[in-house]
Parts: C-alpha cells; structure tokens; sequence
C-alpha cells in the first residue's frame, strides 16, 4: 500500500466508522454528535503527515482523536453552562438503542460509571480488546486499565446486587 | 451479587445487542470522503512511519534511563515520588487537544438533499458545520424556479438534514423527512408554506422509515412495552398527518433469519402501497452459521413479512455474512435491480476487502429475481461515492470529481474525462432521465464552497448553476 493511498484510506473508513461511532456515541451519548465527532477525526488523520498506514495503529490513533474530541466537547459544553454535566441529555439515542436492549439491568448499571471507567469497559467488553489496546488506545498503562475494569466491574455488580430488578433502577 | 465472570458474560451479550440495534452509518462515511477530497493532502513522513512505532525504540531507551532516574529516586525522593514519576514513561498521555495535525479545511455546509421536478424547478437542502464537534445544523431549505439561477430560502430548522426529498411531478405537494420521521414538513403550495407533522407518538424508537410519495409512508418503531422486542408498523396516506399502527411484530421471530437475535438494523423501501423490501446488516460471528443472501419482503404494506433468498453466485462465498445489499431500486412497475456486494470477513484486525459486486435484476415487480450477474463499481465502495442508477443499464459513478458511466448495467465503463472541475467532489446527485441530471458537490480545498451542476448530455459536460447563500453567508456560485 502506498503510504498516501486514498483508497486505503476509504477502506479505512469504510471499515471503521461504524465502530468509531458507536464508540464515540458512549462517550458523548448523542448520534449525530458521535457522527460528527467520528467525522472529524478521521478528517485530522487525513490532515496528519503521520498519519498510521497499518490499520492496527490506525485504529488506535483514531480512537484516541476520538477521545480527545469528545473530551474538547464537554470541555466546551462546561465553559458554556457551568452547570451542564456531561452526563446530562434529553434525546439520547444511545439510550434509545440501550432501552431497546434485553438487559435493563446492564444498561442501567453502566450509567453509574464515570466516563473513563465506561471507556475502558467499552472498549474491553463491547469491542473485546486485550487490556493492552485498550491501554493504548486509552493511554494509560496497562495495570491502570486492569485496576480500572477492576474496580468498574465491582462498581456494577455491587449496583446489580442492590438493583436486581429494571423497574427498581432509579435512572 | 453477580460473579465476576457472570457479568462479564451479561456485558458481551449485552453488547451484541447494543451493535445489532446500532443505526446505519452510511451518511457520515460519505460525508468523511468529502471532506477528505477537499482536504489537501499532507506529505507522508517516509523516515518515521509513525510517531509512535518510530518512538519505540526510543521509548525503550528513555524508559531505561527513566528506571535508572527512579531508582536513584527511590533513594532519593522517596515512594511517592516514584509513584508520581511513573505514568510518563510508557505511553504518550491522553492529551487535552486533539494530536497535532495539519490545516484542515472544513466546509461552511454539506448538501443533504436535492431533488428538480422539472429543468426549472428544484429544491436543494443545506446544512451547517459548525467549527467544532457538536450537532450539525440549521438546516437550509432552497428552492429555484428558474433552473438555477436564483434560489429562495423556504425553510430551516435546526439540527441534520433531510433523509428524504419527497415532491408531486408538479412541485406543489412535498414532503421533508428527517431521520426517525423528526422533522418531518409537508408543503401543498410548493413550499411557500410549510406544516410541520409528528411520527406517530408511540414511535418513540425509530428504527425504520420510508415514503413512498408525498402522501404515503411508513415507520418501523420498538415500541415502548414491558416486555421489549415488539416493533408497531405504522402506515400514513396523508403525508404524517394521521398514522395507523397496522401490526405489532415480534422483531425476535420476524427479522432473526440467520441471526442469533432479531434486528431491525437495514434500509426499508416500499415498490407501491403493498410490497416492500427490509435490506437487513447481518452480521457475522462467533455461533452464527452463514446464510444463502436475502432481503426480507412484505406484500401486504408491512403487517406480515417474508425471507426472499438470492441465488448465490456459482463458487463464490456470497452469504448472510458477506453480502452488503442496497435496498432494491425500480424504474418502473415491472423493472428493478438490487446490487450486492461480497465483503470479505476479516479475521483479526485487518480492514475487510471487497470481493465483488452482483447485480440481481426483476421483470415481475419483485417477485422473482434473475441469478447474480458478476458487474463492476469504480472504486468498489458504493456507500462513499455519489452513483446514480437512471435505470437498468444507464448508471453514473462521481468518485470525487471524477465521473464514470455505464450503458449496459456495469460491465463496462467510460471516464467522462473534465466532466466536473478537478477539485469538486459531488455529493448529491439526481438525474430525470437518460440525459437531464443536477449534482452538488462541494469545491475546494483552500476555502471550500457549494456548489450545483446541471448536464443535458448524460454527465458528459456539467455547466454551474449559481448555489443558494447559506444563511446569509454567499458560498459560491
């Protein structure tokens, strides 16, 4: 592959915009503004003269541009409304994709997460990544990410334990 | 409390479910190749591949020197100190910006729709970028009565633009259609005024939706019950109006052909008041055994629906799991095709390839479909190139400026050579027949604009129409 290949990079984007956005929907909690956010990085590594040209490392640095875009986000969001929590949001389709899920439980225990402890659990459970990508992608260490799903799986099921029922869970 | 590996076990389940249910992303990859187009390419660093790997063999050397500087540090400054020196050594941080990339070029808007009733009238539809991540929008309605040449502002909202365009051969009746039926606007004097409708109320999770003209349609919704799983059909004739749900499906048993659960996750088209097609996204994986390719077909206006299986090609591995169908197109009551395209299933990380596309055509409306015939897509990826099928032979491609045609249904092709400028990339595009067609695309890359094409020879020349001003702001023309 030569190194500025357009159709590479259209397979790129072929291949990875969809788990881009779901991934970035988890993380900003609104569709279209994950669209926007997947559209925008993927548009920066365009722009970037080093721009990764094997899809492993593409991936992964596409994924930390992601972050870092949803992080400018709620940085922006604050800097507007002091008040306005990140977590807050009226139509939020990932929710509406989640309330759709069988396991109520699940959906509503992954709302206590913080944003971090949600990531690494994303990144771990619903793309199935070894501790190592997800500290890569995350930019940590390796036994940070361990200590953090650690303590993000104990966080669930202690809230799965004290909520055992959908119709219990105050969300 | 749940075990460890119990819940482990619930996350994953968990989130298959969160990827069957997850919508279409087709819109945004086009719009990413637009933006790549306009982009200016930044020169490769052929001596450091990337920072990162290049970084690894200096990231060892650092971080020897580091172990060395922490152990002194033990020594010297003590645990804590160590503990506060550690994280910098392995991998770069999170940072608080983005990394460090080139210029980049944003366009002022995109096209989301365009559709031209006659050679005179037309409506284009605009919507907003904004300078950072946040929700697109407003969006601009325009609409010119004398070919181009002056547009008028009828209509904006604020958030994404139309998923469809609906108007009546005379321009007076129209419909705006949003995803998930929000916003959805409907016009009976060729929009000098617009009422603005509601999906029905208990369509509060969209999944499905597609109007068949300015008065009929339908949406495919979860519905919000205790018991989840069902999905209402719900069918309008007045344009959104008034809706009647028609059925309460079991998504579980209706749409789980080939799959381990039931999902409403494709594209719906309907031919006429009765039939239609559900193009499903399956998916491959783990316990979920491949089967031959089908669309799911009703014939009764959705209420009950039915597997349609596709011949697959002779020797090839076209199936459930590799097929990517575009949802079937007629150019009249009998005549219609439907593209298939064989993707290979990646094992491990690697990007998947794509084998191959099939056509598969109809003389019956539908009911019966021709054995697949191997054709040819420049560039092979329809979902991020504009392509236009006039009918069943004539099709146009736009791979960024570049404009490719097909007279006898994809076997072979021409370059209409310098038909669009060379730094355009079309983005929406419509043609009436054989020869009269519109496309808008975006110019760049220094400061992009909008802009319209009209040809009169089949693609082969375009000439510029002047582009409505965004909001005030002119973009060109």
């Amino acid at each position: 592959m030569s190194e500025r290949d357009p159709r590479w990079f259209e397979s790129m984007v072929v291949s990875l915009t969809r788990p881009a956005t779901k991934y970035a929907n988890v993380l900003v909690h609104d569709f279209d503004l994950a669209e926007e956010v997947v559209q925008e990085a993927f548009a920066r590594m365009w722009a970037s003269p080093s721009m990764p040209t094997e899809e492993v490392h593409f991936r992964r640095y596409l994924y930390r541009t992601i972050t870092n875009l949803s992080h400018d986000y709620y940085r922006r969001l604050a800097r507007r409304s002091p008040s306005a929590a990140p977590e807050a949001e009226d139509m939020n389709p990932l929710e509406v994709v989640q309330e759709r899920a069988n396991d109520e439980v699940i959906r509503a225990a992954l709302q206590i997460l913080g944003p971090r402890e949600r990531q690494a659990i994303y990144l771990r459970y619903f793309e199935d990544l070894s501790f190592a990508e997800t500290a890569r992608i995350m930019g940590s260490r390796q036994v940070t990410i361990r200590v953090l799903v650690f303590r993000a799986l104990a966080k669930l099921r202690r809230h799965i334990s004290a909520n055992p029922f959908p119709d219990q869970v105050a969300i | 409390m749940p075990t460890t590996t119990a819940l482990e076990a619930r996350l994953r389940e968990y989130a298959r479910q969160y990827d069957r249910d997850f919508p279409s992303t087709n819109g945004v990859e086009r719009r990413i190749m637009a933006r790549m187009a306009i982009a200016p390419s930044q020169p490769p660093r052929t001596r450091r591949r990337w920072e990162w790997a290049t970084a690894g063999g200096l990231m060892r050397e650092l971080a020897v020197v580091t172990v060395l500087l922490l152990l002194a540090g033990v020594l010297v400054v003590g645990a804590n100190k160590l503990r506060a020196l550690q994280p910098r050594t392995v991998t770069p941080p999170v940072t608080a910006t983005p990394p460090p990339v080139g210029k980049l070029t944003q366009p002022p808007a995109y096209w989301t729709a365009l559709h031209f009733v006659s050679a005179d009238v037309g409506w284009v539809a605009e919507t907003k970028t904004s300078a950072g991540p946040s929700t697109p929008g407003p969006t601009f309605i325009y609409k010119t009565t004398d070919g181009g040449r002056a547009w008028q502002q009828q209509l904006t909202w604020d958030g994404p633009g139309p998923v469809q365009v609906r108007f009546s051969a005379d321009g007076s009746q129209g419909l705006l259609v949003g995803n998930g039926g929000v916003p959805l606007f409907k016009t009976a004097d060729g929009g000098a005024h617009w009422q603005r409708m509601d999906p029905p109320p208990q369509a509060t999770q969209v999944a499905l939706q597609y109007f068949l003209d300015v008065n009929e349609g339908w949406i495919i919704s979860y519905l919000n019950e205790a018991t989840p799983g069902f999905a209402g059909v719900f069918h309008t004739s007045d344009g959104g109006q008034t809706w009647t749900q028609t059925a309460r499906l079991d998504v579980n048993q209706e749409f789980s052909h080939g799959q381990l659960g039931g999902s409403l996750q494709g594209n719906l088209v309907f031919r006429d008041s009765s039939t239609g097609w559900m193009t499903p996204v399956t998916t491959s994986g783990t316990g979920i055994t491949p089967v031959p390719p089908f669309l799911y077909v009703t014939h009764d206006g959705g209420k009950t629906w039915a597997v349609q299986t596709f011949v697959a090609p002779l020797g090839g591995a076209l199936n459930s799991s590799t097929a990517i169908f575009s949802p079937p197109q007629f150019f009249n009551d009998r005549e219609g095709l439907v593209l298939a395209t064989q993707q290979s299933i990646p094992n491990g990380p690697g990007a998947p390839t794509f084998e191959g596309t099939y056509a598969y055509t109809t003389t019956d409306g539908g009911d019966h479909w021709s054995a697949p015939q191997q054709v040819v897509i420049p560039g092979g990826f329809v979902s991020t190139q504009a392509f236009s099928m006039i009918d069943a032979k004539t099709w146009l491609t736009f791979d960024a400026s570049k404009v490719e045609r097909t007279t006898d249904g994809g076997l072979h092709w021409e370059i209409l050579d310098g038909a669009l400028p060379a730094d355009a990339y079309a983005f929406e595009v419509e043609f009436q027949d054989v020869n009269h067609g519109w496309a808008a695309a975006i110019i760049g890359p220094a400061h992009p604009t909008l802009a319209i094409y009209q040809t009169s020879d089949g693609g082969a020349h375009w000439t510029a129409l002047t582009a409505p001003a965004l909001g005030g702001q002119a973009t060109g023309g």
